[in-house]
Order: C-alpha cells, then sequence, then structure tokens
C-alpha cells in the first residue's frame, strides 16, 4: 500500500496561548506546525485534542501519542491493549502531579501496513473519507449529544473519571484508490463548513496545498479551539 | 479588471484580463466551468458604493442593507434569517444586537448590547466599545456566526442616492492596499486572503487620498 500524507496543526485564533492538539504522523510528533509525506508504504497517524476545560491538556495529548510513537507493525494488532495501557499510565501520572490532575483527551487515528487497516476514535475527533465526490464521517462523535456543540464528553483518555472504552465494532471502510481520509480535532469544523472543506479536497491541487489552504482558510475565519488535521490519501497497492 | 463571484463560498476572485480567467475559487478551490459567469469591473460599473450584503457562512443565507444606517436583529433588518440561527436550542443572536452607519463613506459596525457580542475580522475585534470600519470582502461575527460583508455598489448614471451615501460622496477616500508578504499583489480592494498568494491577513493599506466621483 502507498499513501500521501499531509497534515497540519495549530492553536487557532481564539483564547488559546498554546496549541493543546498534537498529531503523530509516521513517527513524527508535531505540536505546531505542517508535513508532508508522499508515497510512504505505511500509515501511522494520529490527532489528538487535549481537553480545554481540564487540566495540562496538551500534555494529556502529547503523552498520548508519544505512546503511540513506539508503536511497531508487529503489535498493530493489539492498538486496543496499547491504548488501554496507555490510559492507565497517563492515570497514573495525573493522579501524582497536582498539575496534571484530570488531564484528558480525545484520539482519532489511522493505522495502514500490508494488508492491515484500522481506525481509532475516541470521544469528539473525526475521521472523513472522501470518495466518489463525497465528504462523509464515518466516525461518530462520542458526547451526551451529538446535536449540541460543546457537549461533554462520554469517552477520552484521562479525566477524572475515567471511562475509556476503545470501540472496535464500528464499520469501517475498506481502501479504495484515490480514497482521502481526513482526520481531525473538533475544531476544524466549528472554524470551516464541510462545503468549503470538501470543495478544497475535492480540486486538482497536491495533497499539500489542500491541507494548506483548509489551515489559511480557518484562520482567516478564525477558530476559538486549537485545529488539526492530517488527510491520508490512499494511492493503492 | 474582471472578477468571478464563487457560487460555492461566496469570495470574490479577481482578474486582470479576460484570458486569464482563473480556473478555481482561490478561496475554496471550487472549479470555475463555463456555466460560471464573469463579470467587468470597472470604477463605472462599479458605482458608488449604496448598501452591503451580509452573507451568512453557514447556509449562504443573505442579509441587504442598503441604507446608510440600520439595525440588525431578530426583530430588525435580517430578521427572516438571523431568528432562524438557533445553537443547542437557543437563539444567539439578540433582538436589537448590531447597527451598520454610514460615515464619511464607509460602513461602521457596532455593538447594540447584544447577549453574545459583535466582533470583526479575523481578529475578531469587539464591537462593543467602539465602531469598527467595515472593510469590503472581510468577516464579522454576530455571536460565533461568521458573515461575509460585500460592499454594494448603484449602477453609475441612476444613482439616487440617500441621502448620507449623497453628502459623502465628494470625500469618498480611494485607498490602496499590498500584500506585505513578498508577492507585491496590489488591489483597491482589501482581502482578507492575498488572491495572489493566498496568504491571509497579508493585505496592508498603502496610501489613502480623496477621490474625485
Amino acid at each position: 500500500m502507498k499513501f500521501n500524507i499531509s497534515g497540519f496543526t495549530n492553536k487557532g485564533t481564539g483564547k488559546y496561548v498554546s496549541n493543546e492538539d498534537n498529531i503523530l504522523v509516521n513517527g513524527a510528533l508535531i505540536n505546531e506546525g505542517e508535513i508532508l509525506l508522499t508515497e510512504n508504504e505505511k500509515c501511522l497517524c494520529f490527532v489528538s485534542d487535549g481537553v480545554g476545560g481540564n487540566n495540562a491538556g496538551g500534555f494529556a495529548s502529547a503523552f498520548v501519542l508519544s505512546e503511540l510513537l513506539k508503536l511497531v507493525p508487529e503489535n498493530f494488532k493489539d492498538i486496543s491493549g496499547i491504548l488501554y495501557n496507555t490510559n492507565s499510565q497517563l492515570l497514573a501520572v495525573s493522579e501524582s502531579d497536582n498539575s496534571k490532575k484530570g488531564c484528558a483527551c480525545t484520539l482519532s487515528g489511522m493505522i495502514a501496513f500490508d494488508d492491515f487497516v484500522d481506525f481509532i476514535q475516541v470521544g469528539d475527533s473525526e475521521i472523513w473519507l472522501l470518495r466518489n465526490d463525497m465528504l462523509l464521517k464515518i466516525s461518530s462523535d462520542e458526547v451526551s449529544d451529538e446535536n449540541k456543540t460543546n457537549s461533554p464528553l462520554i469517552n477520552y483518555f484521562g479525566g477524572n473519571n475515567n471511562i475509556l472504552k476503545i470501540n472496535t465494532d464500528w464499520v469501517k471502510p475498506e481502501l479504495l484508490k484515490n480514497d482521502i481520509f481526513l482526520l481531525c480535532s473538533d475544531g476544524l469544523f466549528k472554524s470551516l463548513n464541510i462545503k468549503i472543506v470538501k470543495s478544497i479536497l475535492t480540486s486538482s491541487r497536491s495533497l499539500y496545498e489542500k491541507i494548506i489552504k483548509i489551515k489559511e482558510n480557518c484562520l482567516a475565519f478564525g477558530s476559538d479551539d486549537n485545529i488539526s488535521a492530517v488527510a491520508v490519501e490512499f494511492l493503492g497497492i | 479588471m474582471f472578477q468571478i463571484i464563487c457560487p460555492n463560498c461566496s469570495n470574490t476572485n479577481l482578474f486582470e484580463k479576460a484570458e486569464s480567467r482563473p480556473a478555481e475559487c482561490s478561496f475554496c478551490f471550487t472549479t470555475f466551468d463555463d456555466t460560471v459567469v464573469s463579470e467587468e469591473v470597472t470604477d463605472e460599473s462599479k458605482g458608488t458604493l449604496c448598501g452591503l450584503k451580509l452573507i451568512y457562512q453557514q447556509n449562504s443565507g443573505t442579509i441587504v442593507i442598503d441604507g446608510p444606517y440600520c439595525i440588525l436583529g431578530r426583530e430588525n433588518t435580517g430578521s427572516q434569517l438571523l431568528s432562524g440561527i438557533i445553537v443547542n436550542g437557543k437563539n444567539v443572536i439578540s433582538r436589537k444586537h448590531c447597527s451598520v452607519k454610514l460615515v464619511d463613506g464607509q460602513y461602521y459596525l457596532k455593538d447594540e448590547g447584544s447577549l453574545n457580542g459583535t466582533f470583526y475580522g479575523v481578529n475578531k475585534i469587539d464591537c462593543s466599545k467602539e465602531p469598527q470600519r467595515i472593510e469590503n470582502n472581510s468577516i464579522l461575527f454576530l455571536g460565533k456566526e461568521a458573515f461575509l460583508v460585500q460592499y454594494q455598489y448603484e449602477e453609475s448614471g441612476n444613482a439616487e442616492m440617500t441621502g448620507a451615501v449623497s453628502e459623502q460622496a465628494d470625500a469618498q477616500i480611494h485607498r490602496r492596499y499590498k500584500c506585505n508578504e513578498g508577492c507585491g499583489f496590489e488591489s483597491e480592494t482589501y482581502y482578507e486572503i492575498c488572491p495572489k498568494c493566498m496568504t491571509s491577513n497579508s493585505m496592508v493599506e498603502i496610501s489613502e487620498t480623496k477621490k474625485d466621483l
């Protein structure tokens, strides 16, 4: 399998003085900036959104992705176990350090290598699929009321009343050539509407140009929240 | 100068010559096929500033302001659109939310004691303290709801201007803007995103002279 991958993470234009989002793209852990990888044979991409209302959200998202940085193809199939273990470690750290007490984060991710493909979603970080001119959300927001903005999360890493549940049951799509998967924090679609994101992703520009345009437009419209997105384009086998 | 208003996002795409018509929108990359019409923009065709058009970014609904002063709100101008903006089951736009006033050939935006506030531009300048000058093709926020603002011009020759517009016509300010990010693009129109190099917030004012109409 081959993939083009491009992503960015940015603190936005709102209240945040630092970026509590982090992205992990094939071994590169990024807190602020952009990345482009072309024709990679592996896809190990995650977006983690530190929960802003809690203590040290940025620490939580960086912690979870630092653990995922250690993933090797041999243990891709045990991703659920690794994530539960990561959560236990995060809780241990947050309980032993008052400055990190209650820290929490969400996660969306895509793993693809050889014939193995998996998607991970925890909380309200999102996964979208652009296929045949349609942009579809394939993840569901794990919040108490999906129709309300800023509805409380019902699934997350860390936090005070930890309830992490790695969902392995949801329907995950097979990869088709030219598919573009978009992993993003909830900040992206708070800032831009779907019509504009879809229009950018369906254009004939390079994946990097598309992702930079999405970032520029988010900043132009203004983004109260941190914003992160990773686009994965499947080039075929 | 020519322009294409993007049918997808309402962005104004300006270009110098008919043969250099852009293939796509500089904001959302929507492809402009033959059905998308371009039009020539000249000082004559531009006419006299006579109002504003607000385009709600969530559903492309529009509010047209055609006088020198109006109040926007659920029970004022734009009530049909504004009263339909409901978040978490609540109206987020106040009955009397903000006002738009024409002063010296420029529109100004002021909050009128709304619950969720009125903010101007990418940097979300609070309009409750003092009125903010509205530039063409800029963004304003009623609460958190984004609106694109476009100037409306009356055709020259048949312009029957409203009082304040007429009084200010002789003193209309002629401004130019330049991209300070290196591409050097210059225009009489201010853009949130430079149409040439696509950098946001890069346009700065470079001159301000009186223009004879």
